[in-house]
Order: C-alpha cells, then structure tokens, then sequence
C-alpha cells in the first residue's frame, strides 16, 4: 500500500514537472511573440506563437489568444496583399492542432472553417500567379485535399497498443512463473494485436 | 526501494528540462509520422519501438515529436537506474553507483538521446537487461556454486525472449546472442545440468519475439499506411527485417563482411579509441582498474564483461567505422548512437574502478576520507554545464522550423524533391502528420530512382512516370495537379538535368518550373521555364533563420540546415541588388560542405543600401556555422 502511494506521489510530481514544462515554454514563446508583434516582425511572431500552439496544454488560455494574434495576422497580410504570409498563419493553426491531436484534435470544432479559409487562400494564390486558372474549381479541389484523412481508426489503434501490451506482459509472466496459462494467455493476445493491425 | 525510485526522478527530471520541444533532427520525422499511422518505418522496420511510440504518442498534452522523445527520456532514465542498482549490488558503495549514475547520465552520447526521438535508448535497454540477467546469474552461481534447473530455464528463456525482440529494434543488439551462447558453453563445461526444456523453450521465447515482426507484413502491405518502404509480399516484409534495401548494408552481408578484411581492425580500433576517449576522457583509467576488480572478485563476470565490451566496441568498429577519418556525418551517425551499449559497460566499469580506489583513502582520517570521496563520485556533474551548452535541445528549433520554412515557400501544388534524409523527413512530419501544405508532393530522390522505394509524401496518388522523364533530360507533359517543380539538393545531382540547373544547397533551392498543362516542354531549349526570382522574392518575407541563433545545441544536423538558410540568405541578398554590382562593392562568397569539401554555392554579393542588414546578418550566421563545433570532431 505504501509503495502504490509513492509512485502515484512521484507519478503527479512528474505530470506537473512535465506540465511546468510546457507551461513555462507557452509562456515564454507568447511573451516573445507579443513582442515581434509589436515591432511588426510578423514571421518571427507567427514562429514563437506556433511554439504556444505546439506545447499544448489542454485549455491553456495562451493557446487562445496565440491563435487570436494569428488570425489578426492573417487578415492583416491578406488586406497588404501578402497571401504567402497570410496562408502561413492558417496553416500554422492548422498544422499546430493535428500535431498535438491525441484521442481527439483540439479545437476540432472550429477546424472546418481553418480548412476552408486554408483551400480558399491557395486558389487566391494560383489565381493571382496564372490569371487563367479558375479560382473557384481550385477551391474545390483545394478543399477536397484539405478535407480528405488518412488517420488509422482510433479504437483499433487502441486495441492494437493495448494488446501488444498485455501480449508482452503475458510472456514475461510465461517466463517468471512457468505458467501455461500465462503462454496460452500470450498467444491469445497476439492474435488479437495482428487483428487490431489488420483493421487499424 | 526508495532510492532506486528517487535516482529514476532525478534522471527523468534532468532529462525533462533539457528534452526537445519540438521534431529533432535524423530520423524523428520519419519515427513519429510512421508511430502514430502505425506505417513501417526505414529497413528493418522498427515495430518494437513503433508500437510502444504509439501507445506514448496518446498523452493529451505537448506535441506528438515531444511525447515521442518523453519516451526516450523515459527509457534512459530506467537505463541509469539501473546502472545505480547494478553498482550497488556489484559493491554495496553508495560512492561508487552514483559515480556510475552521474557518469553515464552526463556523458555526450546518453546524454543527446535521452532527449530525441530515437529507438537507441529502448534498444540499449533490451541490452541492459540481458547484461542483468547473465550478470545476476554469473554472480549467483559463484556465490552458490550450483544453480537450480528452474533458474537455468528461467534465464534462457528470458534471454531468448529479449533476444527475439531486437530483431524487431536495432539490429546490433543481436551482438548479444554470442555471450548468451557463451554462458551456455559455460554451464555445459562445469557440468551442469541444462535439461532439453531449456533449449525447447529457450526457442518458443525467441520465437515469441521475432513474431512482433509480423507488424512490418501486416502494416506494410496496408494500403494508404504510411510507409517509405515498399511491401506488397511475404519476400518483401522478409527483405525489410534484414533490411535488404541497403544491399552492402543489409543484415547479411553485414555479417559476411564483419569476418573480411582483417586489417581493418586496426582502423576500427584506432578509431573507437578516439570516440572513447572524446566520451569518457580521464575516467578511462578507472575502467582498466574496474576490470582488475572485477578480475580480483567476480571472475566469471570479468571474462562476460570483457566479451560484450569486445563485441560492442572493436568489433561493432569493425562492422561499422574503419574508415582512415571520420567525418563529423560518421561520427553523428554511428559513434553517437551505435556504441550506447559499449559505453555502458565501460561506465560501469569505471563505477568498479572508484570502488577499488577506495582502499587507498584509508590513511587519510574518516571524515576527510568521506569528503574526498563524496567529491570524486559527484565529479561527472561538472560535464553537465559541457551538456547545457552542446546538448541543450531545448533550444534547438532548427530542424521544425527549417522544414516549415521549406514548405511554405513552395508554390502551390508543387513537386518537392529531396536528395537526403534530413531534409525530407521534416517535410513528412509536418506535411503527412501535421498537413501543413498538404497540396505539395514531397518525395525523396531514391524513391524515384528505386522501386523498393515508395513515394510517400503526396497526398493523391504519385505515379512515377510523370516524374522520372523530366529528370531524365526526356520530354515530357506534366500531370494535372503538378504546376511546379521544386528540387532540393544538398549535393549536385549526377546524371540529371539538374546538373545543367544551378541547383545549389539552400533552404529549398531550386528549380523553379512553369508548365503548362498537358504541353510538352523542351526544357533544353526554352530556359524561360526556369525562374527563382519570384520564388525568392516571396521566400523573403515568411521565413525565420533566427532559429539558428537561437540554437545551444552543436547537433550536426541542425548545423548543416543553418548552412542552408546561409545560402538562401545570400540569394536573398543577390535578388535585392541584383548579381552585376555596376560599381558597388562586392564580395565572393564561398558556402562549402563540411564533410565533402566540396562548395555548395558560389556566387558575387553587392554590398548595396538594400543588403546592409541582410549581410550583416549573413557575415553572423557564416561565422556561426563555422564555429560550431560538433562533439566528436
């Protein structure tokens, strides 16, 4: 009893270690971004506000203006005719949201519209390079990619990492305690993690 | 119980500080993007460590490069604790494991992977606890002179089992089925009784972990998963384990090779010398007092120590560094990561030879003998102010950044080619897992050319004969998506257009390729198609080279991507005041690559009004990649 209440005393000391962590990197890279801001360095400004993004802390307050300062940014670029600057702002939201994605995407639900404002910004960039292309069957197709996904199925990637867990912990208990059950055990949850990995 | 559980925090704690905020340079695109598709990654495949990546990469909180390399993190920190436990079982002085604890925990190649996304720690930990086991088991049996049967089978099996899995890791840990074999030998020797159980189940054991490879079939052949390596049979998947793709690297011949060509071990000892020296410096000489320790108490354990030192140092040198010179690139690839099991050892060694010292602090009165004590064991904390400054990945945004960079000045829908590693499995990270400009194609130059090769980076179906004919200096109409041609080189291309091109080593440097639909165009003839002026006028305002100011670490990597903006800064700087000076001021200016000597780019620079800033910050930024030295140089 007394060593379970140890690990999960050291367990929420390395969770909040972890968590100061990232807080501290948000917090420093916002106060840099605010101040590229200021002087107008507005790729500088983009960089430090997708390391906010990018050390993501569920609910962080600071991801939420990072991705305020963003868009302020994006329109400001668009209206100076600056669509390569404006396009990085919204693919950086973007990008930030699935790298840090885990059971789910963060922010998923505002997603849609970045992905559209994303496809929308690439045919507005064709069309002022080739005049002939045709802005809106760009969109289309730029939205198409945008909203196509190629992501394994979450439960099965679950299963999949569950049971190659047990699988191996099932055969070290084969090989600690010379059980048949353990070795019977094993092979049963091998055979459910190449399951997992056929339908993830 | 206790302190076994605090040297694990304060290892895990140290390793937090200074781990990775963001994708690192190598393979850590390639590892990341391949864990979280559950895809197959670079020959042999890596499922082990992809697997166990996954089930990390479900934390809610960082990035997913940031939980993979927690991962590290988490796996050198067991590593080290158990060094601590070993020595303390080994010697019962406290001195002499947190010696072994702080020495291994601090020094240069532990260090740097403890902080990256990487499969070395997880298979120096496989390693590890083969080295408990038999270690456990030869201390064992001096002390009780017999052992039971139950614990012969217990120790095979085990043996077998972790020997099964690192064919699915790394394969030079199978280094380790030599000394399994050997302890084998042994026991037959001294006549003991190893029943045929033990043989029949030592094989179920390693069976039960080969068969995790069956993830590299099953996945590989997968359609749509992310996999750089093609697998559409059984031949394939058993290509891919043996990692046939690399032909003279592969597996076997390999092994073929390790037992040619004698005389190279003298080069492979000349230079593991020289890597064991820049690692352990003036600790070497506990080591050799360590042994004869070892040789004085536990006889057995001496002769199994000196064989995995043989194996994972000179002869591992022999397989894999017996060139005259290393270059920095060999000594980033192999002597940083390879030898991890090699310094292992060596460091417990060093651990043993503190303790034979002790003996001699007799004469000096307790107390001062204590203090003498306490401050040799904590002398290896004095190599962590060295690891701030060379190993601090927590300020290394470079690789991230230089790829986002790469990506973003891309024109729409363009065909990114790369010619190395470094350069694409960035663009992976953010383009295949992130779906950052995911309207570009990004490939790799040796998927094009060979077929066990797949093209990844699209996110529509890429089909090779649109591409190869450009390159191949043949005629050729361009697909429907494909309105540009974007090529990235860090060497010139031979045998290619490209050649012709002025492709040179920038950030994404270029050839810059108007097409029209569905016309073939004689690229020869019609050199209008070739424009980079546009391409670096907008790649001017969204990228950001202060990363490599910004940057404490001395990764090679890193280092070289700086060289990359140089050369884009520079172009940068030539379009402001165009290449004829008329008058202005000029300077020639040289970029070369470390390794190869040979100048990546040269060209004129005007010193104008337009390029003041701009040079200053290129004369920094040369001056910067010049000084940074890499560890092992």
């Amino acid at each position: 009893m007394v060593m379970i209440k140890r690990f999960i005393y050291f367990g929420f000391l390395v969770l909040f270690l972890l968590l100061l962590k990232l807080f501290f990197e948000q917090a420093t890279s916002f106060k840099l971004g605010l101040n590229d801001l200021y002087e107008e360095d507005y790729t500088a400004a983009i960089a430090h506000f997708d390391r906010v993004l990018n050390a993501h802390l569920p609910y962080s307050p600071l991801e939420k203006m990072a991705i305020e300062h963003l868009i302020s940014i994006k329109e400001i670029s668009e209206k100076n005719g600056h669509l390569e600057m404006a396009l990085l702002c919204v693919e950086t939201i973007r990008t930030s949201r699935y790298l840090c994605r885990h059971f789910w995407i963060p922010d998923s639900q505002s997603l849609a519209n970045v992905d559209k404002e994303v496809a929308r910004l690439r045919a507005k960039i064709i069309a002022t390079q080739s005049p002939n292309e045709n802005e809106e069957e760009n969109f289309k197709e730029q939205l198409t990619l945008v909203k196509a996904r190629h992501d394994p199925s979450l439960p099965w990637s679950m299963g999949a990492g569950l049971s190659f867990i047990l699988y191996l912990v099932s055969t070290v208990n084969w090989i600690r305690k010379d059980s048949r059950v353990s070795l019977l055990s094993s092979l049963g949850f091998l055979a459910i993690w190449i399951l997992c990995l056929i339908k993830a | 119980m206790r302190d076994t559980l605090k040297i694990f925090l304060l290892s895990f704690f140290i390793n937090i500080f200074l781990l990775t905020h963001n994708l690192n340079s190598g393979d850590a695109g390639e590892l990341v993007t391949t864990a979280y598709f559950l895809g197959v990654a670079h020959p042999p495949g890596y499922p082990l460590y992809l697997m166990l990546a996954k089930i990390i990469q479900f934390i809610p909180f960082g990035n997913l490069a940031f939980r993979t390399a927690l991962f590290s993190a988490f796996i050198n920190s067991i590593n080290s604790t158990i060094m601590y436990c070993s020595i303390m079982a080994l010697t019962g002085s406290t001195h002499s494991a947190l010696f072994g604890f702080l020495l291994l925990s601090f020094q240069y190649p532990f260090f740097t992977q403890s902080l990256i996304a990487k499969f070395y720690p997880l298979n120096l930990l496989v390693i590890n606890i083969m080295l408990l086991l038999i270690g456990k088991f030869l201390v064992d049996y001096k002390h009780f002179k017999e052992i039971s049967e139950k614990r012969i089978l217990l120790t095979f099996r085990a043996c077998g089992l972790l020997l099964g899995l690192m064919t699915a890791l790394h394969h030079t840990g199978i280094l380790m089925a030599i000394p399994t074999l050997l302890l084998l030998l042994f026991l037959v020797y001294k006549g003991e009784k190893v029943p045929l159980r033990t043989y029949a189940e030592t094989s179920i054991a390693v069976s039960l972990g080969i068969i995790i490879n069956v993830y590299v079939l099953i996945r590989g052949s997968k359609y749509g998963v992310f996999s750089p390596v093609t697998i559409q049979t059984f031949t394939d998947a058993f290509t891919t384990i043996l990692r046939g793709q690399y032909w003279d690297g592969s597996t076997l011949s390999i092994v073929g090779k390790s037992l040619k060509h004698p005389y190279d071990l003298v080069y492979a000892i000349k230079n593991i010398s020289f890597v064991t020296y820049k690692v352990l410096g003036i600790f070497i000489g506990l080591s050799f007092l360590g042994l004869i320790y070892m040789y004085r108490n536990h006889r057995m354990l001496f002769f199994f120590t000196s064989v995995v030192i043989l194996l994972f140092g000179p002869f591992l040198a022999k397989i894999t560094m017996t060139q005259a010179n290393i270059t920095e690139r060999d000594a980033y690839v192999i002597a940083n990561q390879y030898y991890l099991p090699y310094f292992y050892v060596l460091t417990l060694c060093c651990a043993l030879g503190l303790k034979s010292t002790i003996g001699l602090l007799s004469k000096f009165p307790e107390r001062v003998a204590k203090c003498i004590l306490l401050l040799v064991s904590i002398t290896p904390v004095a190599m962590f102010s060295e690891r701030i400054l060379d190993s601090n990945l927590r300020t290394n945004f470079v690789s991230y950044q230089a790829s986002k960079d790469t990506l973003i000045i891309l024109p729409i829908d363009a065909v990114f080619l790369a010619d190395n590693d470094e350069a694409i499995f960035g663009t992976w990270y953010l383009k295949v897992l992130g779906r950052f400009r995911d309207d570009v194609c990004a490939l790799e130059w040796t998927a094009n050319e060979h077929k066990e090769w797949r093209n990844v980076g699209c996110s529509y179906p890429f089909r090779r004969d649109r591409f190869l004919p450009i390159l191949n200096k043949e005629k050729s109409g361009m697909g429907k998506l494909i309105r540009n041609y974007t090529l990235f080189s860090n060497k010139w291309l031979e045998g290619s257009l490209v050649e012709g091109l002025e492709v040179k080593s920038s950030l994404a440097s270029f050839l810059y390729l108007y097409t029209e639909k569905e016309s073939p165009i004689d690229l020869e003839n019609n050199p209008q198609y070739f424009d980079r002026s546009e391409f670096i006028r907008r790649a001017e305002r969204v990228t950001f080279p202060d990363v490599c100011f910004e940057m404490l670490s001395d990764d090679y990597l890193s280092n070289l991507r700086c060289k990359n903006y140089l050369v884009h800064l520079i172009q940068v700087a030539q379009q402001n005041e165009g290449e004829n000076c008329y008058g202005k001021k000029q300077i020639n200016v040289v970029v070369s690559d470390p390794d190869s000597k040979i100048d990546v780019y040269r060209g004129v620079l005007c010193l104008g009004e337009e390029n003041k800033q701009l040079v200053k910050t290129i004369v920094e930024l040369d001056n910067l990649t010049k000084k940074k030295n890499f560890y092992f140089r």
